[in-house]
């Protein structure tokens, strides 16, 4: 390695004084990718210990500030959605119910963030509103000739 | 009547009609098919065509739009070219003194997501693996000059411009071959948008013969969230290391981690609108038109040429093998739960060859979404690349 960076160095001065073709000096060749690949991979791994470094101090940072806002609110959740469940429940919506709290659950955890279940309605099939077909056929009626 | 018809004599003599070399005409059939491949085959229409009309245009004989002399020396005469040059001579400026590869970059850092690479920084070694595809073709290129023969011989520098295709990044490729080699830069510009264009073509048959199937099937866990404040901290963070180490990187991972701070400061929205479309869109067309003008006849129409489309051709497929290969080193080392085929993503050209590791990636595995993942590699491709593009520039220049 050493002496692949002496070649390097002494090579490039030469350089700067004429140009250069491949068989004037191979060692310079082999010198340049040699170098070349291992000064990419080491400021890249240098990229990388820098990124896992500023994930742990951020995560540290954050982690103390919400630490307390998320015991409340989860407890606060906990009350909220075993509540909701009392009221609202009734024959075969169970596993719908299960199946979309696990859902938000998931999301919950993937965003960092607590979302609170306040209400599931069942909607109604899509049926446009009379506003709604007015101002389709106001719109199309530019079309109308 | 004599009056007319020498004048229609004169006219005659001085059009191109009568001044045509074949050489020309090849270049203009050549053209031809360029923007046929652009526009009927979507072959990166957004460069190829403004490359394809260039190459039109600068081979009309007495057009005098560019002047391919004025730039070959080493201090250019910018007072003759703007006394004299045409107007893709002035246009070529923004290429010769490096200003239009960077502003493209800048437009690319507003529209790129680091997330996944943040989220994964072991990604980097990824996006590093694949350029070692750069450094083998420029020993290839090299290893020519032992056939002693003289058409197919490359000068180092011209060595090193040719290899930069297989970092697949077409700005980069201008950036370097515009210092080293500046004679080649229309036979580069357009292998390299060519290759990238291919990627969909070149890569799935290397990533399937250097894996197998139970490797291809691998599922990677989800990323973790990444925040705002390390979405800002990065791009800082990469560009006072990377221009340290290596100044001359600094143009390019510069402009990139600019463009990446405008998006993700959220403050300067209307800075990064124009940076990603209209400063965009009219460097394209002043970079693709000056790039193509570069193509002259003397300078295409050679062995080199073919030799150079050859080369790229080798520099993208190494890219893609040797980032293939450090994957499966990753697979390993891992205990099996990164997948390799998101290594031949380290190749830059984003987001195709990440859409590729996700295609190939599903063919073994349906349900497999390697797509975010693969995002991670690269866009480290595009600072790998650009990284190596200083390095040859800081040996070589």
């Amino acid at each position: 390695m050493f002496y692949i960076g002496l070649k390097l160095l002494t090579a490039t001065e030469a350089l700067k004084t004429k140009p250069v073709n491949p068989q004037d000096d191979w060692g310079l060749v082999f010198a340049t990718v040699v170098t070349g690949i291992i000064v990419v991979f080491i400021i890249l791994i240098l990229l990388i210990f820098i990124l896992v470094l500023m994930g742990k101090l951020i995560a540290k940072g954050d982690k103390t500030t919400e630490v307390i806002a998320e015991k409340k609110e989860s407890e606060a959740v906990a009350v909220r959605t075993v509540d909701f469940m009392k009221e609202q429940v009734t024959g075969g919506e169970h596993e719908i119910i299960a199946v979309i709290s696990a859902a938000i659950a998931a999301i919950s955890e993937n965003e960092g963030k607590n979302y609170n279940i306040t209400n599931i309605k069942k909607k109604e099939p899509a049926v446009r509103s009379n506003w709604a077909k007015a101002g389709i056929s106001e719109s199309m009626n530019s079309f109308v000739r | 009547m004599q009056i007319f018809l020498d004048t229609l004599v004169d006219l005659w003599k001085a059009s191109a009609f009568s001044n045509t070399s074949p050489q020309q005409f090849i270049m203009l059939l050549i053209s031809l098919v360029l923007m046929y491949l652009a526009i009927a085959r979507g072959y990166e229409p957004l460069l190829l065509l403004p490359i394809a009309f260039g190459m039109a245009l600068t081979n009309i004989p007495g057009a005098n739009m560019f002047h391919p002399e004025f730039f070959l020396t080493t201090n250019v005469d910018y007072g003759e070219v703007l006394h004299n040059g045409g107007l893709l001579d002035i246009l070529y400026l923004g290429v010769k003194l490096q200003i239009f590869p960077p502003l493209i970059f800048l437009g690319i850092g507003c529209m790129t997501d680091f997330g996944p690479l943040i989220a994964n920084p072991k990604s980097f070694l990824l996006g590093a693996a694949a350029q070692a595809g750069i450094f083998l073709t420029f020993l290839g290129a090299c290893l020519l000059g032992f056939t002693g023969i003289e058409e197919i011989t490359f000068t180092l520098k011209q060595a090193a411009s040719i290899a930069i295709i297989g970092g697949a990044d077409g700005p980069t490729s201008i950036f370097l071959t515009s210092k080293l080699a500046p004679e080649l830069l229309g036979s580069i510009a357009i292998a390299a948008y060519s290759y990238m264009a291919l990627v969909p073509v070149i890569q799935p048959p290397i990533m399937r013969a250097l894996t197998t199937k139970k490797e291809r099937a691998v599922k990677m866990g989800q990323l973790r969230t990444v925040s705002k404040r390390e979405r800002i901290i990065f791009p800082i963070a990469v560009t006072v290391i990377v221009s340290f180490i290596v100044p001359d990187a600094t143009p390019l991972v510069g402009l990139l981690m600019l463009g990446n701070l405008f998006k993700e400061s959220g403050v300067v929205d209307r800075l990064v609108k124009t940076a990603q479309n209209e400063l965009m869109n009219i460097v394209t067309i002043f970079l693709g038109i000056t790039v193509g003008a570069t193509a002259t006849a003397a300078n295409f129409l050679s062995v080199k040429t073919l030799l150079i489309m050859a080369l790229g051709l080798i520099a993208f497929s190494a890219g893609t093998a040797a980032g293939v290969l450090f994957g499966k080193i990753m697979y390993k080392t891992s205990g099996g739960t990164v997948n390799p085929l998101i290594g031949s993503a380290g190749v830059s050209a984003v987001p195709m060859a990440a859409r590729v590791s996700q295609k190939v990636g599903q063919e073994s595995n349906p349900s497999n979404f390697l797509l975010m993942h693969a995002m991670g590699p690269n866009v480290a491709g595009v600072i790998g690349s650009a990284v190596a593009a200083g390095v040859l520039l800081n040996i070589l220049r």
